[in-house]
């Protein structure tokens, strides 16, 4: 693009001053910003000092042979206004000694949500897996729901396991999905400590922000750019409130980096029933953040990730299956497609090189 | 009883002209491989043509990001741990179909195994169907890959008379694969077979450790040597007298202007088959007087008159009519005897010459006895092995016409085939090297003798390319006209072979073979 060019777009002169003003800031001053603060459950308390000097060296902890991870996937697979159909699952992988010996990928679950419709779906998922359903959150957000309860049941069959101790880790947050009694699910975490099976939710991003909007995880990037290469480093970027010490799912937040001037900085959740061997914890993840596909992020994440994303090509098959039985079921072909007919296959079309050189076209 | 095969992979894609295979985890795929897929009485047989990396992530760029990685983790001290490499990593095979069996029937492949197929490696049973392609001169085992199958495999001595080629680089087998080939001549004691050896290595092995023609356990009956130096072991002497030398085998030897080949022509015509002893005794003006209508240059006659003496002179050739041994080296073929004419120490065309008068005077022997339908019948076939063949089969304009191209457009009529040895198949005229039926193809560097090969021979050979070039020494294809397919072979070290071979191989006294059918 020339110069005259990048000047025609609308707005982009702006954006990147932005961007410059966000990250003109010092980074060895600041704080969390206030409303932060607000996002996390009460029983947490964000440090304020988060300062180069706080950085620790995760330097010994032992190996963990086992290792399991689990992660969902889901899609929106139609949707018109106040309704939406929504696909999920999620995938359980196991690894031990670095090889994986077994994984497990949900049934698909279809979710239609709408104004309505959300609740008796939650209903007949909590009676057949034992959960509770309080609370339903905004319809939109249901296929989401539905994936965090399915990522809940893999959780919940390891605790039925008495194998090896274990590393367990889930992609995401650790919270209480919403259609889960936050004692049952504070139970579980105690059950699978009891085993030896250790949890860690790991966060490739996070909404953290920083002083006057700044992404924390940015500002960690600068912070730690002179450490060596390899280096393990965390830093602990919470407390627990008085009063909640012996809650078992309420965690400990981190900011690391398993593999210091390769990998991304990660959140992690350790929930606080592990008390403060945190060093050990971090250093026994790291050893599974070696891999070249990744560096810095523990690679049975890796493989989680890819069984349960819907790929396109799924979605696609799903979307078909779904007209042509509501099609059997007495909706109209044309009606169906009125409604839900994606024609972005036919939008996305490339354009050809000689529209493209005619250059933007000004309305 | 279910037999347990050994499986090497899935079929992932991708069309009848190219079927990509996923190697199992750990699993190597080999070049030249033979992997069979298919359940039932049908079985798929493919060929491995290429390999290729393979991995799970979907994305192309996948390779060089991770080993970018690795470079940056090894400048740590921690480096980097691949979780599961064998099953993330794989080979992809890119596999020709051979064809395919139904009920023990080789087919040409018009269908396709089914998607993600098993694919296994076959063992000596799968290969039954070929046994009635396999032939009777046996020169190795089957070959899959690098792995060979305990079955044999070689070429039929009925298609000896259809010209063989045996193609290698310097190093890849070709003598060893002579000596064997020959070595089942002397076994089958079928066919005849005229070798003409310029090194001295089919004799007695050339260098220590080897073994040559000699030490076989059938060479006391079926071989017959003719040298025309001193040998360690009983030998006939060759000789060869000036009345069989013709002009036709001068021709593609020497230069000749124009008026030389006419003078040489005058000469014959004037002198009959005595000419070139006339030539080389006489006078240049009494040889004028001799021819008053043909009026020559002094100059012309004396170039000739050179050429004449340094025939002349060589120990081969002899002035005297009455020795020969041509027509004994003929008697033997007809026994159906290999015939060994060791010619070592000699070069250029004084190695050549002695080759191609007793080529022509097999073939004009074949030739006439074509009239006579009762004699022609109960001559085997033979075959004439000459090594170096692109000096004498060459495609550059220069090279004439003579006896070898000639045995190989027309000697197939008469029985006599040619076996031509050389490192440039690429120097071949490609109009002759198309009329060689069976092709022995070791191990191939330069890319233009493989293209020859593929434009030329009578299987396909347009995927095998590569392969060719990966052989490694003693590894060959074998096309033949019976064979379905070019026959993967791992030719037997002639040492070993006759070390191992028993006396237990079928005694024949009754020779030479009548070739009853050969009229159809």
């Amino acid at each position: 693009m020339n110069e005259s060019n990048e000047f025609k777009i609308k707005g982009l002169a702006e954006a990147v001053q932005f961007i410059a003003d966000i990250f003109k800031q010092d980074p060895k001053a600041g704080s969390f910003r206030d409303e932060e603060k607000r996002h996390l459950p009460e029983s947490i308390k964000i440090v304020s000092d988060v300062c180069p000097e706080r950085i620790r060296s995760a330097l010994g902890g032992n190996k963990v042979d086992t290792i399991v991870a689990i992660d969902g996937g889901s899609s929106s697979l139609l949707a018109s206004g106040n309704f939406e159909i929504g696909v999920c699952r999620a995938s359980m992988v196991t690894f031990h000694n670095e090889r994986r010996i077994s994984f497990e990928v949900t049934p698909e679950w279809i979710v239609p949500a709408g104004e309505g419709l959300s609740s008796p779906i939650i209903s007949a998922f909590c009676n057949t897996n034992q959960a509770t359903m309080d609370c339903v959150s905004e319809w939109r957000f249901m296929t989401n729901i539905c994936r965090e309860m399915l990522e809940y049941s893999c959780l919940r069959s390891l605790a039925g396991r008495d194998d090896n101790p274990a590393m367990i880790l889930i992609d995401g947050a650790l919270g209480c999905p919403s259609g889960v009694d936050p004692a049952d699910y504070s139970d579980l975490l105690l059950q699978l400590h009891r085993k030896n099976k250790v949890v860690v939710c790991v966060s490739k991003s996070s909404t953290l922000r920083w002083a006057d909007n700044c992404p924390l995880l940015s500002r960690m990037a600068e912070m730690t750019m002179e450490r060596p290469k390899g280096d393990i480093w965390f830093l602990r970027i919470s407390e627990l409130r008085d009063g909640y010490e012996e809650s078992a799912d309420i965690p400990n937040l981190y900011l690391a980096n398993l593999y210091a001037g390769l990998g991304p900085i990660l959140r992690l959740d350790i929930p606080s029933i592990y008390g403060r061997d945190e060093e050990s914890i971090i250093c026994a993840l790291a050893g599974h953040a070696e891999d070249p596909e990744f560096p810095g992020y523990p690679y049975p994440l890796v493989e989680a990730h890819r069984l349960a994303r819907i790929l396109p090509a799924r979605k696609k098959e799903l979307f078909g299956l779904i007209k042509m039985l509501a099609v059997d079921s007495g909706v109209g072909d044309t009606v169906f497609d009125a409604a839900f007919a994606d024609y972005h296959d036919r939008l996305n079309a490339d354009v050809s090189s000689e529209i493209l050189a005619l250059g933007p076209i000004a309305l | 009883m279910t037999k347990i095969r050994k499986y090497k992979g899935r079929i992932i894609g991708r069309s009848i002209t190219e079927i990509y295979v996923r190697a199992l985890h750990d699993t190597n795929l080999v070049l030249g491989e033979i992997l069979i897929a298919g359940e039932g009485d049908t079985r798929f047989f493919l060929r491995v043509v290429d390999v290729s990396y393979g991995w799970e992530a979907g994305n192309a760029g996948w390779a060089i990001g991770v080993a970018g990685s690795m470079i940056e983790m090894e400048q740590s001290d921690r480096g980097f741990v691949m979780h599961d490499r064998a099953r993330r990593n794989f080979e992809i095979g890119k596999c020709v179909i051979m064809g395919y069996t139904k009920q023990g029937e080789f087919r040409r492949a018009k269908t396709l195994p089914e998607l993600f197929s098993q694919v296994f490696i076959p063992d000596a049973d799968d290969f039954n169907f070929i046994k009635d392609y396999a032939g009777d001169l046996r020169v190795g085992k089957l070959r899959s890959g690098e792995e060979l199958l305990d079955f044999e495999v070689g070429m039929g001595s009925g298609y000896i008379q259809s010209h063989i080629g045996i193609f290698a680089t310097t190093g890849m087998g070709k003598s060893n694969l002579m000596k064997r080939l020959a070595a089942s001549v002397m076994e089958s004691h079928n066919v005849g077979m005229l070798i003409f050896d310029p090194h001295g290595e089919y004799y007695e092995g050339g260098e220590r450790d080897k073994r040559g023609l000699k030490h076989h356990f059938r060479a006391k009956d079926n071989l017959t040597v003719f040298s025309y130096r001193k040998l360690s072991e009983k030998s006939n002497g060759l000789r060869i007298n000036h009345r069989e030398i013709d002009i036709e085998d001068l021709l593609h030897l020497f230069e000749f202007s124009q008026a030389q080949m006419e003078a040489a022509y005058a000469l014959h015509n004037c002198f009959g088959n005595d000419w070139l002893k006339i030539l080389s005794e006489s006078e240049g003006a009494e040889l004028a007087k001799e021819m008053p209508s043909s009026k020559f240059h002094e100059m012309t006659i004396a170039v000739l008159q050179r050429r004449a003496r340094q025939i002349l002179k060589q120990e081969i050739f002899h002035k005297d009519d009455t020795v020969s041994v041509t027509d004994a080296i003929i008697t033997e073929l007809k026994k159906a005897k290999v015939v060994l004419i060791d010619l070592s120490g000699l070069s250029g065309w004084r190695e050549l010459l002695p080759a191609a008068v007793i080529a022509r005077k097999v073939f004009d022997v074949y030739r006439h006895a074509f009239r006579k339908p009762e004699e022609f019948r109960s001559l085997p076939k033979v075959s004439i092995v000459l090594e170096e063949a692109q000096r004498v089969l060459g495609q550059l304009s220069g090279i004439k016409e003579n006896i070898f191209t000639r045995i190989c457009r027309e000697g197939r009529k008469f029985k006599v085939g040619l076996t031509a040895i050389t490192q440039q198949p690429k120097l071949i005229d490609e109009e002759i090297i198309s009329q060689f039926n069976t092709l022995f193809v070791l191990g191939l560097a330069d890319e233009r003798d493989r293209n020859i090969i593929r434009s030329s021979a009578r299987q396909d050979f347009s995927e095998l390319s590569r392969e060719i070039q990966m052989l490694q020494p003693g590894e060959a294809l074998i096309s033949s006209p019976q064979a379905p397919f070019a026959i993967p072979a791992k030719v037997d070290l002639y040492e070993d072979h006759i070390k191992n071979q028993k006396e237990s191989v079928k005694t024949r006294d009754e020779i030479p073979s009548p070739d009853r059918n050969f009229f159809g």
